[in-house]
């Protein structure tokens, strides 16, 4: 069962395809975890987060120069290369200086025929959420205009319900990665969250819940490793995670934007959908670019020390300011706390991969004496 | 000793920045040790609330350009990345880092360093770094930070309403804060009359662009990237607008007198990005062939002033900044706005710096590179850092210059 969510990540374009073809709807990409998915749902669009490839970009390094974010010249490569030509739309958030950007580059250079820019607050206030609420009406009602129909309260109210179980879902299996002995590895659990950003969800529910009810019975468990938590700017594959794992380490908690952050935190399904939506996106994503220090700081760390933890992997993509300011900090309260540290420079390559495999495997030596 | 980087500079107003630059860092210390608050400042704090409540700001950005021209800011970044700061991040932010973390590794600051701040103000919107580098000095001098934030509008001036409420909360919430931090009570009248000053001299401002157009050239960057400096850090004092008055009335004296930069004005060039700072002199490089940098991509008032959106001048900061943006905010605006700018001042190529350490500028040069080559306009991009000179080789720009110019020449 577990390969089945592999699978999917694997060969998302093509699944996306059928799905539109079988459904009749339409396929949105979204960037970055602050995209409320839900009224993409309730629109009956399916929600496909984008997502880079380790391969040299070609296209992309036409329009942009050498020094980028990876990550998002990865992606744009693949938009350019047509990887992306199935998509209906593009939903680009006010998050970080490359991705804001990337909405008047998509504008200009793709075919996409619907591409919204949503505007999230940098900061965390009362009147960020006020904002924030009236955005997502804008968004609701420009979607409704995509689509050619209302998106009705029941709907989103549906949608919360179902988004509020796949959280919960992911959230159980992720605990598991904490047991001992280990009952699902890291890398197995991060390709069912990775699935998760790019599968019909009601479908993913039904995988991960078929799943949890048997997986303390399986006969193939993961072997046990050094405790490690991972750290991460993005990372849009599973790569580093099985790296880890060849090299005598597990994965058993992580701090990314494709990882728990996707799915920590709940909406509150009393409340008016589109406030109880703005609330959670904006003030329980612990992302460094809205949250300051302190309360990163403290939120990075307990999550650490809870999952008992022997170290820390840190891997910023190059360029990604926001996570390499929080670095110095981070590593220094880790530290003080008797954590060690290891930091990866991110690339989007291939070859980044042997150069982490000797470091890796030089900490988790260090970390086993 | 320091060796000088300064672009020779043509216009005699010009040459009065350097001294009201100094006076204003002296003025700096001389408010802290009285006990007045000093705040520090990323660009795009409206300086005109902190002036109106006596508060006094210093902003760190252009203390890190102050480095950089004094090429010094290599001894700075380095100190800043032995505290961790990777060479990733933005030059500026490294140097400070460097004087706030490790102030015994850094050279001697200029000016006798900064007044010690007693709180921080940082805009979550102009890019990534600030927001970073501020909320971690912030971590480490243990002193108050507050964030302002503004909706990024990337398809320009609107009307929306929900966009002008939010930033006018926005402003309420930096106000508040700022009263907290002082004890002072804001009075709306103070900042009005700050406001209706720095209108009237964003007006004389847009007039000298106006004039910046004719041939030959009355004004070049090498003198604007000094000139606009009053209009950044004394906004809404009359000393500024005198200053601009001034400015306004030397470019008209040496346009009825046809003076020009250079004897025989053979070609314009415009400078799109942030200039290397520790080599100013590269502005002037061009002019021995009769060449001109007539014009660069940040410094253009591109309209007038909107008049007052709103009695209350909190208000009316928060429409007029919905209703009305001072540069173009994504790539499709940028490339129009540049051919506009090319075409409007008779510009026969474009020298794009590539400036990695500054994302939000650096994404674009290739795109508009392209657009302008694809429209006939020669281009010419330079990758060096704005402040960290280490990333920098004379001889290589000079080289790739020379053969620019050749390619100008050939076209003239």
């Amino acid at each position: 069962m577990l390969e089945q969510f592999r699978q999917y990540h694997l060969a998302r374009h093509q699944n996306a395809r059928v799905w539109k073809e079988q459904s009749g709807s339409q396929v949105l990409g979204t960037l970055c975890c602050c995209v409320p998915e839900e009224i993409i749902h309730a629109a009956g669009i399916l929600p496909v987060r984008i997502m880079g490839e380790h391969e040299e970009t070609t296209e992309a390094d036409i329009h942009f120069p050498t020094n980028l974010c990876p990550y998002c010249k990865s992606c744009f490569d693949q938009a350019l290369k047509e990887r992306y030509d199935y998509l209906d739309g593009l939903v680009i958030p006010n998050v970080c200086n490359m991705i804001k950007a990337m909405y008047g580059f998509s504008k200009l250079l793709l075919k996409t025929p619907y591409i919204r820019f949503l505007e999230v607050p940098q900061r965390l206030s009362d009147q960020g959420v006020d904002y924030f609420t009236k955005e997502l009406r804008r968004f609701k009602e420009s979607l409704e205009d995509f689509v050619g129909k209302p998106i009705l309260d029941e709907a989103l109210h549906h949608s919360i319900d179902v988004y509020n179980e796949s959280r919960t879902l992911l959230e159980k299996v992720s605990e598991l990665r904490k047991k001992s002995p280990p009952v699902v590895s890291g890398s197995e659990v991060q390709e069912i969250v990775l699935s998760s950003m790019l599968m019909p969800k009601e479908e993913h529910n039904r995988l991960l819940a078929g799943l949890l009810d048997h997986i303390e019975e399986r006969d193939d468990p993961p072997e046990a490793g050094v405790r490690l938590f991972v750290s991460a700017s993005i990372l849009d594959d599973t790569d580093l995670f099985a790296l880890i794992e060849e090299c005598g380490g597990m994965v058993v908690a992580d701090d990314m934007p494709m990882g728990s952050r996707y799915f920590f935190g709940q909406v509150d399904s009393n409340s008016e959908p589109l406030r109880a939506l703005a609330d959670r996106y904006l003030n329980k994503i612990a992302c460094p670019r809205k949250m300051l220090p302190e309360e990163r700081l403290n939120f990075a760390t307990d999550r650490m020390l809870d999952a008992d933890v022997k170290g820390t992997i840190i891997h910023n993509m190059r360029a990604c300011d926001s996570h390499l300011y929080e670095y110095p900090l981070l590593r220094q309260q880790l530290e003080s706390q008797g954590l060690p540290v290891l930091f990866f420079r991110g690339e989007e390559t291939e070859t980044e991969k042997e150069q982490q495999r000797a470091d890796i495997e030089a900490f988790i030596e260090m970390l086993e004496d | 000793m320091v060796q000088s980087t300064s672009a020779r500079k043509s216009l005699r107003t010009t040459l009065e920045v350097p001294t009201l630059r100094k006076s204003y860092y002296a003025q700096t210390l001389d408010d802290s040790k009285k006990g007045k608050k000093v705040a520090w400042c990323s660009n795009n704090i409206p300086s005109e609330i902190l002036d109106a409540m006596d508060i006094t700001s210093v902003f760190l950005e252009n203390y890190a350009t102050v480095i950089a021209s004094k090429r010094l800011a290599s001894g700075f970044c380095a100190a800043g990345e032995t505290v961790g700061f990777s060479q990733d991040v933005c030059g500026y932010a490294r140097m400070l880092m460097g004087y706030v973390l490790a102030r015994d590794k850094v050279p001697e600051p200029p000016y006798g360093g900064l007044a010690e701040p007693d709180f921080l103000l940082v805009n979550s919107y102009s890019c990534d770094s600030r927001l970073g580098w501020f909320a971690a000095m912030s971590r480490t001098l243990n002193v108050p930070l507050h964030v302002h934030d503004a909706p990024y509008q990337p398809e320009g001036p609107s009307h929306s309403a929900a966009d002008a409420e939010y930033i006018e909360r926005e402003l309420r919430s930096l106000v508040a804060f700022l009263e907290e931090q002082t004890g002072t009570k804001f009075e709306p009248d103070k900042l009005r009359a700050r406001r209706a000053i720095s209108r009237q001299t964003s007006d004389i401002m847009y007039e000298i662009s106006q004039l910046r157009k004719a041939v030959p050239s009355p004004m070049g960057s090498a003198d604007m990237f000094t000139a606009v400096w009053p209009s950044m850090y004394l906004a809404g004092t009359s000393e500024c607008e005198e200053f601009y008055n001034r400015l306004l009335a030397e470019l008209k004296e040496r346009i009825d007198g046809q003076i020009g930069i250079v004897p025989e004005e053979k070609f314009r060039i415009m400078w799109s990005g942030i200039p290397f700072w520790y080599d100013m002199r590269l502005i002037n490089y061009v002019e021995d062939f009769g060449g001109i940098v007539a014009l660069e991509s940040f410094y253009r008032t591109r309209e007038r002033r909107l008049p007052p959106q709103d009695d209350d001048p909190i208000k009316d900061m928060a429409l007029s900044s919905v209703r009305q943006r001072a540069f173009p905010s994504t790539i499709i605006a940028s490339i129009d706005d540049i051919l506009e700018a090319v075409k409007e001042y008779s510009i026969d190529g474009v020298i794009l710096s590539y400036n990695p350490s500054c994302r939000m500028l650096y994404v674009s040069q290739t795109e508009l590179q392209k657009a302008l080559e694809d429209q006939g306009i020669p281009t010419l991009g330079l990758e060096c850092d704005m402040a960290d000179e280490r990333t920098y080789s004379e001889g290589q720009v000079k080289t790739r210059l020379d053969a620019f110019v050749e390619r100008l020449l050939a076209k003239a």
